[in-house]
């Protein structure tokens, strides 16, 4: 099977296929032939969808950790997590697993009708460890408060829950975790990004799994008049990038100097006015500025 | 995958990323290891300074040769590039 063949199975957009063909062609190599159909069924059944060509790396996981990662998620019923966010697929199952029940035993939003907090499928253990602290903090509570004296139960407590056997389909080991605020923590822009009030609670509420809350209108973001630097400097999630994202597609073909470098791999046919336009623009080409970038060359701004 | 140390990951990091990857990215990863290498030290160099998290997000891409993995970000005014990658390295998916 081609790389091309790969592509061509996925449900891609043009431009993201255009993207994996830059970026993501090593990945396309490892993903195994032999199961990729097998995979692709797979997350059908399961309703995952890989849009963007950073998801295609989800198909590097085995069947196997596929199977078991929504066999553990099933459990607690939130396996939802990998429909909004496939990536997730990626991360360590258990650690996930983990996350979420802490912050449903000590009442600690973690999602919303938009999606799943990033802490929860963060690489970076320090990046949930900051989280945990930042949403124990504000409530005052030390994190590793006794079950006793109050409702917030410590990451041990969590972890002696005691497990029916024949619930597990997988035996879980949870090993001890230590929390505390006694590590020095990196900063994370992403998940600084995820737990913004803005993000996470409307006017000044605190959103919990139970709380309802309104979908944001379009009139919230009219992306036309957004520029790209306030399109990049906005507080807009990951969901809401995505729709500006379809904004972008709209005249960003000029820009894209890739398909010179996508011809020594793919026979890929493209109309002889768009060969010249990128001979034009790359031996025209100079060190561009953000500011130089004007909206209207990304589909954005008036 | 004890290369990384050299680009200044520490073990903790190290840790996760291999606890968080699928098996084959880390095979692929390390059979490349310097190709990859030569594309850290390229951010590391340019003065990207998250190019840690850039690389646990978006690892695969690393796996780029590096010309082509140079011509994304050279396109850019260095200085510009640096400071809307801290602000939001997700940018990176539009350059």
């Amino acid at each position: 099977m081609t790389l091309k063949e790969k592509l061509d199975l996925l449900n891609l957009s043009d431009r993201e296929k255009e993207i994996a063909i830059v970026k993501n062609s090593a990945t396309l190599a490892i993903i195994d032939e032999r199961d990729f159909d097998g995979k692709l069924s797979f997350l059908n059944t399961k309703d995952v969808k890989i849009t963007k060509a950073r998801e295609i790396k989800v198909l590097t996981v085995s069947l196997e950790d596929l199977t078991k990662n929504f066999s553990v998620l099933d459990e607690i019923h939130e396996s939802d997590l990998y429909r909004y966010e496939p990536l997730a697929l990626t991360v360590n199952v258990i650690d996930i697993y983990k996350r979420i029940k802490y912050c449903i035993q000590n009442n600690i939003p973690y999602k919303t009708e938009k999606g799943y907090n990033p802490a929860i499928y963060t690489k970076r253990e320090a990046a949930w460890k900051k989280f945990i602290d930042e949403n124990t903090m504000q409530r005052n509570v030390p994190v590793n408060e006794q079950k006793d004296n109050g409702n917030v139960l410590s990451f041990e407590d969590v972890l002696s829950e005691p497990k029916k056997e024949e619930d597990s389909i997988y035996k879980i080991d949870f090993d001890g975790l230590e929390m505390g605020n006694e590590n020095k923590v990196e900063e994370t822009p992403v998940l600084e990004e995820a737990t913004r009030e803005n993000i996470f609670s409307f006017d000044n509420e605190n959103i919990s799994p139970s709380t309802p809350t309104e979908p944001l209108s379009s009139e919230d973001f009219d992306y036309d008049h957004i520029k790209i630097d306030d399109y990049l400097n906005s507080e807009i999630d990951v969901h809401d990038m995505d729709a500006a994202s379809k904004e972008l597609e709209q005249g960003t073909e000029k820009l894209n100097n890739t398909v010179e470098n996508a011809k020594s791999a793919y026979e890929i046919s493209l109309a002889e006015n768009l060969d010249k336009e990128l001979e034009m623009y790359n031996n025209s080409f100079d060190t561009v500025s953000f500011n130089d970038l004007e909206p209207e060359s990304f589909g954005l701004g008036r | 995958m004890k290369f990384l140390e050299k680009y200044e990951f520490d073990k903790e990091t190290i840790a996760d990323f291999l606890n968080n990857s699928p098996k084959k990215m880390i095979d692929a990863i390390k059979d490349n290891k310097k190709l990859v290498g030569a594309n850290i030290e390229y951010l590391k160099d340019l003065g990207v300074t998250n190019y840690q998290d850039i690389f646990l997000e978006y690892y695969d891409m690393f796996l780029m040769d590096h010309s082509n993995f140079v011509e994304i970000f050279s396109k850019y005014e260095p200085e510009d590039l640096i400071e809307k990658l801290k602000k939001n390295m997700k940018i990176i998916e539009y350059l």
